[in-house]
């Protein structure tokens, strides 16, 4: 009977071998030159094989061990935090230039909040409220950086 | 004594109310911004930079000093209290502070960094009145083929960053490595895995992928964990170091300064090996290596004074030969040329008052920076009370703020959404993002300065074992890699012995 | 309806539409600047181009009445910034501060997302800096001619350090090979404070850098220096011969820097900022700040700098094709 170790394990060997191959392949396209004048390709070339070889000894390793190691972290993915998250950070990039400073950020709380559910919105609209009075005295007042206060007409 | 002299003549001008009023500024400055993730010294000297401009020389180079090593000094703090390094050094600081604070103890850990920084930053100061010069003629025999073995004994030091499986961190430094390549590539000007964007033509920021892989995937595992669990940072304990924290922590943050303060002297960007060889031998030598990670007291005082004493002898080849060992001491330079002062080796006879004077701030600025922090940190646990629910919105804004500030540019942002989704992966699949971050940073580095060193000796590869310091450095790093491999093979032996009794 | 009647008809409303198009553009330029101005930095903060835009900027603000914000838009060896401007609206309300590899080298040997010439109008150039010719001390030469006799007796022993590829430094080393006909090797480094580290410690044994960087090592004694190559001696190393004295002719290179706006930008608003930014340039204390960076001032019609950009792509392009280099960005 095989753990749930291991599964993570196979998995993380497959995901290894599939990045390096991918690299690999990639990689052949540039100039590889030789160990003694070496191409733009030539490391990555090297490095993305290894790789590969050291993906298939991980997985292949996970599939012949019999005995699981205890699992530290629950290997459950939990799809509304990572897709709320993802998608606030996600959101700040197409805004922030366009919409500026202040709506963006109280929309970036709002959408970070429902990375789980049963917090109350009137904490939310606080907290964003909050959030981008500080963010608009510390980074655009304090610090000048370079994004807009507010949208731009016209 | 000269020296003395010397001395004299710097704290005369160091300690003008003037000065050290300006110090307290760039420290206190350095220190809030350093604290804002992905806002390195870099952005703040920047900005501050024409204001500069108006103050003389020697007040100028002053304030931005004290932003620098405020700026380190508050980034630590970061990384310990929400796990967002914003630099390289911090990711060390990162491994154990954090998990410090997880446990109830974020005052040990901050307080422990501020007096291991201070100690530091007074040795690497009289280590720059003493030896400055004599340091720089040294830092100078370094060429491609030393810096090449040096960032080979680095990469293999970084297996060493991981507590969990030896052949998974190896992976992860190869994806690291991968990960530094992208861009144009410095030998031959090609772009690569740019995939036609000129966005990836200068590859991926250092804060982009920190931020991503530890702030944002931090963040998605915290909010999926139950609350219960998340409530233990918010624990105050009582931070006063106790005998056994003291114990621990002061041999860790002498070795840490003599580590720092030689690899500070390189100006090809030694300096980042400091705090990751320092938590290398911190976890070599301790009796009980398996605490690192989990919050051993030891790998945040010997990194931190490691990264400190670094940051101080940095300023060694910038005064006494004009070069710059990374972004801000550019900065600087650029500073000293606009008040037409040329940095390099005739700034100490010519402006003697200005080299002492800088050195003489810096121990002023470093006794500052423990004054104004040894309180705050009481400040900064009760940030730890928030509810976290309430914390990690302000996390988010402040990542995405902070790597947008770092290019002002949009795609950076994006990009560190990716590798927030990938830290989350990696963290269920228990593959550990530290040494993909080493891997990262030394990986161009290395690549480049194999490339140098080969081109310059016309493709003979004996060039690195015929100089003796490379040849050093390389016999160094084998014997690591013999070290580190000979208990899991021992331990293979082992259980196969053991096996093959019970059948 | 009449074909009179509709050619009048189309007529007049071309007209009017015409019209409706021109007038805000003229209008515009008679009231320009009615906003902030936005300068692009294609280069990172707090170095020589950052510094020479903001001290332009700060005095054109002084003189337009309006704000004259300076960004830093980095990346790709300029190419970021330099795009951004080119697809800029052309309403004089962003600018570019562009130099001589923006304009010229990075367009005679890249294929970029932007046409050097075709994409921007031309305002004024502004500055130019020399470049020197430094080797090492323990190279056994003492003037330029000693130095490529040296290169033609020991073929492929001598090495020259570049910033990168494609920067100055590299492409000017390969234009030095092309005139003397001489087989020097180079090495790439990422920016010319590494390539100066290296040169000054011996790993390379000649560099062809910027004045500001080489000058407090010549005057140590840590790097010699051969020849300057502009037109005429610096004034800060009045010794040193140029390359034309030096017997080299042809070898004329300097560090230029020019502003540019987009292309289609109303022609009054041009002139009116090729004008403003002479006056600004012609404060002495513009002129001494620049001499810190290593740099003098340089102007001219909008036309001039336009010839100088052509000239210069058309250079560079002859250089790199011989040399055979290529660079994506």
């Amino acid at each position: 009977m095989r753990g749930i170790s291991d599964k993570r394990d196979f998995v993380a060997g497959l995901m290894f071998t599939t990045f390096g191959l991918a690299v690999a392949w990639i990689s052949s396209g540039y100039e590889i030159g030789s160990a003694r004048a070496m191409g733009a390709g030539y490391l990555p070339l090297v490095l993305g094989g290894l790789l590969a070889v050291i993906g298939l000894v991980i997985a292949g390793a996970a599939l012949r061990q019999g005995t699981p190691s205890l699992p530290r972290v629950s290997p459950r993915i939990d799809w509304q935090p990572l897709l709320a998250i993802t998608a606030t950070v996600v959101l700040f990039a197409l805004v922030i230039q366009v919409a500026g400073v202040v709506l963006t950020t109280a929309a970036v709380v709002i959408v970070s909040r429902l990375a789980r559910r049963g917090y109350a919105w009137w904490e939310t609209l606080i907290l964003a409220a909050a959030l981008t009075a500080v963010c608009v005295a510390v980074f655009y007042y304090g610090l000048g950086l370079q994004f807009p206060l507010w949208p731009a007409f016209g | 004594m000269e020296l003395i002299d010397n001395l004299v003549l710097g704290f005369s001008v160091a300690l003008t109310i003037q000065n050290i009023l300006y110090c307290l500024l760039g420290t206190i400055l350095g220190t809030l911004v350093g604290v804002l993730p992905g806002l390195g010294p870099l952005a703040t000297i920047a900005m501050l930079l024409p204001i500069s401009f108006g103050l003389e020389p020697t007040t100028a180079l002053i304030l931005l000093a004290g932003i620098y090593y405020g700026a380190q000094y508050g980034g630590s703090t970061t990384a310990i209290l929400v796990n967002l390094p914003g630099e390289t050094s911090a990711v060390v600081t990162a491994l154990d502070g954090y998990q410090m604070a997880r446990q109830g103890r974020a005052g040990e850990a901050l307080m422990v960094a501020a007096l291991g920084s201070f100690f530091a930053g007074t040795v690497g100061t009289l280590l720059i009145a003493a030896f400055a010069p004599s340091l720089s003629e040294m830092a100078l025999r370094f060429g491609p083929a030393e810096y090449f073995a040096l960032m080979v004994l680095g990469l293999i030091a970084a297996v060493v960053l991981a507590h969990g499986s030896v052949i998974k961190a190896i992976a992860m430094i190869i994806v690291g490595l991968l990960l530094g390549l992208v861009g144009t590539d410095v030998t031959s000007g090609d772009a690569r895995f740019t995939f036609g964007s000129s966005h990836l033509a200068d590859g991926i920021d250092f804060v982009v992928v920190a931020m991503g892989l530890f702030g944002i995937a931090e963040v998605i595992s915290n909010v999926a964990g139950p609350e219960e669990e998340r409530k233990v940072l918010g624990k105050l304990g009582l931070w006063k170091l106790s005998k056994e924290d003291f114990r621990r922590a002061a041999p860790a943050a002498v070795r840490g300064t003599f580590l720092g303060s030689i690899l500070g002297i390189l100006p090809g960007g030694g300096a980042v090996l400091g705090s990751f060889s320092s938590y290398m031998l911190e976890k070599k030598l301790s009796r009980t290596p398996q605490a690192f990670g989990k919050g051993a007291i030891e790998g945040v005082a010997g990194p931190e004074a490691a990264n400190n004493a670094g940051a101080q002898t940095s300023f060694i080849p910038m005064l006494t030969l004009g070069l710059p060992s990374n972004g801000v001491m550019a900065l600087m330079i650029g500073a000293l040329t606009i008040h037409n002062i040329q940095p390099g080796p005739g700034v100490m006879s010519s402006n003697p008052s200005l080299f002492w004077g800088l050195i003489a701030s810096m121990w002023v600025g470093n006794l500052l920076l423990v004054i104004l922090n040894l309180p705050l940190i009481g400040v900064w646990i009760k940030l730890l009370t928030v509810r976290y629910r309430l914390l990690y919105p302000a996390i988010v804004v402040l990542c995405c703020i902070g790597v947008f500030s770092v290019n002002n540019s949009e795609f950076h942002v994006l990009l560190m959404a990716l590798f927030g989704v990938l830290g989350y992966v990696f963290t269920k699949l228990e593959c550990e993002p530290a040494p993909l971050l080493l891997g990262f940073v030394l990986g161009p580095m290395m690549e480049e300065n194999l490339r140098r060193a080969m081109s310059l000796a016309k493709g003979d590869p004996s060039v690195f074992v015929t100089r003796p310091l490379s040849l050093v450095l390389l016999l160094v790093a084998a014997g690591l890699l013999v070290m580190m491999l000979a208990p899991a093979v021992a331990r293979r032996r082992e259980q196969a012995f053991e096996e093959s009794h019970e059948a | 309806m009449s074909t009179f009647k509709r050619f009048t008809r189309s007529f007049i409303g071309a007209g009017l539409l015409a019209a409706g198009l021109v007038a805000p553009l003229m209008a515009a330029a008679e009231t320009y600047p009615d906003k902030p101005i936005r300068m692009i930095v294609p280069t990172a903060p707090a170095g020589g181009n950052d510094f020479m835009a903001r001290i332009i900027g700060q005095k054109l603000q002084e003189r337009l009445g309006k704000p004259v914000v300076v960004e830093n838009k980095t990346g790709a060896g300029g190419t970021i910034g330099t795009d951004f401007v080119a697809k800029a609206k052309p309403d004089g309300y962003t600018i570019l501060f562009g130099y001589i590899a923006t304009h010229g080298i990075n367009p005679a040997m890249s294929k970029l997302p932007y046409d050097a010439v075709r994409d921007f109008a031309p305002i004024t150039q502004v500055a130019e800096a020399q470049t020197v010719i430094v080797v090492n001390p323990s190279v056994p030469v003492n003037s330029l001619q000693e130095l490529i006799t040296l290169a033609k007796a020991k073929p492929g022993t001598l090495n020259y350090a570049s910033a990168g590829k494609g920067t100055l430094p590299h492409i000017a080393g390969e234009l030095f090979k092309q005139l003397t006909g001489t087989d020097i090797g180079y090495v790439h480094y990422k920016g010319s404070s590494p390539a100066a580290t290296d040169t000054l410690a011996g790993h390379t044994q000649i560099m062809f850098g910027s004045l500001v960087t080489a000058i407090s090592h010549i005057k140590a004694g840590k790097l010699k220096a051969l020849a300057v190559t502009g037109s005429k001696r610096s004034p800060l190393l009045p010794d040193v011969p140029t390359v034309s004295e030096a017997g080299l002719q042809g070898f004329e290179v300097a560090q230029w820097y020019g502003l540019f706006a987009p292309a289609n930008t109303p022609k009054a608003i041009i002139d009116k900022l090729n004008q403003e930014t002479i006056e600004v340039l012609k404060n002495p204390e513009v002129a001494t700040k620049f001499a810190e960076q290593g740099a003098d001032v340089v102007t001219g019609s909008p036309a001039d700098f336009g010839r100088l950009v052509e000239a210069e792509i058309a250079r560079w392009s002859e250089v790199s094709k011989k040399a055979n280099i290529t660079a994506d960005y």
